[in-house]
């Protein structure tokens, strides 16, 4: 995940061109940035299992404070062992993971075209020329694309709930 | 939006429009004599298996209203709803959720109602009530009431072959129990009935759906990948239920009680504190606020997490993760 500062929400060169993120602003300090897929994920089980301090996440900008943030922690913990259970995965090339549900979600915008990551067969990119095709030829991306488990890319906001009091999640384009 | 480009299988049958390049096509023709032995039959015929429901489907509507009892039994044999395309628009049912649960009704008549139509022209000695956009949230609750509770229904659906389906979809969600109860496809001109069973009601879409049933359930016992699927089922159904009880958080009053806590606590106004869910020797269980009947393990995780078989049985035999229903709602 980027590491970026909150104060104006100025982009860094790595997340140029990114697409579809929210941003989780701890104590007003440190912040990550992950995709909104996920945390729609998050909330769906959140809900599904009752977990109801979890499910704000799909309601941004929410912020959680005082008793809610244990409680957050604790939901987090539920979801993470539905997700691991019941082998719920998402995708992840280089530092951009995803978590679509039953459509393709936008990630990064780049000279070459749009880069998705669909449910089932992961990232594409669909340039204005021709149908999607791999991103192998966009530069921001090295690596290859692997379907993980969901739990994985919950684990980063897990991590700075783990040492926060308040916590701000907002929606967030580059 | 999605296009029929997106789809990889199209199900035609008799003036269905032309399905587009590059879509693998299955087209239904329908034989003489009965509609409902015709029906099946034309999918015996066409070769379709439930295996072509693994990818995305739809199902290409005539115009006009005879496309649903294709599309009934197209809904048996797929064991869901499937898309469909009609009148120029691609309607997409197999999002929709199969249970009509949230549209509420005026409560249980207080006599039994044996036949009762939906759609109009109304009918003379019929209960009969109307959907739509004029009605309240499109199923007024005494509507509601009478396509949920009457034992046969006559749906009456509009010409036009996208509204038709539309309301076959609506009905059959409100109608659902444990399973699906579709209705008969009627004009509205049939005479009154005069017992359950009147065979004068027009086509009976149940009976489609349940010969469909039974034809995928023929193929399933043929197929190997079926077998497997089954064998796993079956190995996730063996585990001890008491097992999958403490990986739903709940706990018993003592090792050898067979009282556990039902680990559906929020639909207990108490959180189910007193413990009523009934584990038997058969390794199933019951909470009788809950469950019509005794559920095995796969079916308890199916009901208490919203999963799908497959991931019931992922999560019994594949994890040891614990996912506390019961803590949840104490601090809900």
């Amino acid at each position: 995940m980027n590491r970026v500062t909150r104060r104006g929400h100025e982009a860094p060169a790595s997340t140029e061109g990114l697409l579809g993120m929210a941003i989780v602003v701890v104590d007003g300090v440190d912040t990550v940035l992950v995709h909104r897929s996920v945390l729609n994920r998050v909330a769906e089980i959140a809900f599904r299992l009752g977990c109801h301090d979890a499910t704000p996440l799909v309601r941004r900008p929410t912020l959680l404070s005082g008793p809610q943030v244990p409680r957050f922690r604790r939901d987090l913990d539920q979801v993470t062992a539905f997700a691991d259970a019941t082998l719920r995965t998402g995708w992840q090339l280089w530092e951009i993971a995803a978590a679509p549900a039953d459509e393709p979600v936008a990630v990064m915008d780049t000279p070459y075209g749009r880069v998705w990551v669909d449910p089932a067969y992961g990232f594409k990119l669909q340039g204005t020329d021709g149908g999607p095709r791999r991103p192998t030829a966009v530069r921001q991306l090295p690596g290859t694309a692997r379907r993980v488990a969901l739990s994985r890319l919950i684990a980063p906001l897990r991590g700075v709930a783990t040492r926060a009091r308040v916590l701000e999640i907002y929606d967030y384009d580059a | 939006m999605p296009t029929l480009t997106d789809y990889a299988l199209a199900i035609r049958t008799e003036g269905s429009p032309p399905a587009p390049e590059g879509v693998r096509t299955v087209d239904l023709v329908l034989e003489e004599g009965d509609v409902i032995s015709s029906t099946v039959g034309a999918m015996r015929s066409s070769g379709l298996t439930a295996a072509d429901f693994r990818s995305p489907a739809i199902f290409l509507a005539p115009a006009g209203r005879h496309g649903l009892v294709t599309y009934a039994g197209l809904c048996g044999f797929a064991g869901r709803r499937i898309d469909a395309y009609a009148d120029g628009v691609i309607l997409r049912f197999s999002r929709l959720h199969h249970d009509g649960g949230p549209f509420p009704d005026s409560g249980e008549p207080d006599e039994a109602l044996v036949w009762a139509q939906v759609g109009e022209p109304f009918a003379d000695g019929v209960r009969c009530v109307a959907l739509g956009p004029s009605q309240p949230g499109l199923v007024s609750p005494e509507a509601a009431t009478v396509i949920r509770y009457a034992e046969r229904l006559r749906m009456v659906p509009p010409d036009s072959s996208r509204d038709s389906l539309a309301m076959f979809v609506l009905v059959a969600a409100l109608r659902r129990r444990s399973d699906d109860r579709f209705p008969f496809l009627s004009t509205g001109e049939e005479p009154v009935p005069v017992a359950e069973d009147d065979p004068e009601q027009g086509i009976d879409l149940e009976k489609v759906r349940q010969e469909a049933v039974r034809y995928r359930l023929e193929q399933g016992e043929d197929t190997e990948s079926g077998s497997h699927h089954d064998e796993r089922i079956r190995e996730a159904d063996a585990v001890d239920i008491r097992t999958l009880l403490r990986r739903l958080g709940s706990s018993s009053d003592g090792p050898d009680r067979d009282e556990w806590r039902c680990p559906r606590p929020r639909r207990h106004w108490n959180g189910d504190e007193d413990s009523s869910m009934h584990v038997y020797s058969d390794n199933r269980a019951r909470c009788p606020g809950c469950d019509a009947e005794k559920l095995g393990p796969i079916r308890l995780a199916l009901d208490v997490l919203g999963i799908t078989p497959d991931e019931a049985a992922s999560f019994i035999l594949d994890s040891d993760r614990v996912v506390d229903m019961c803590a949840v709602r104490e601090d809900a």
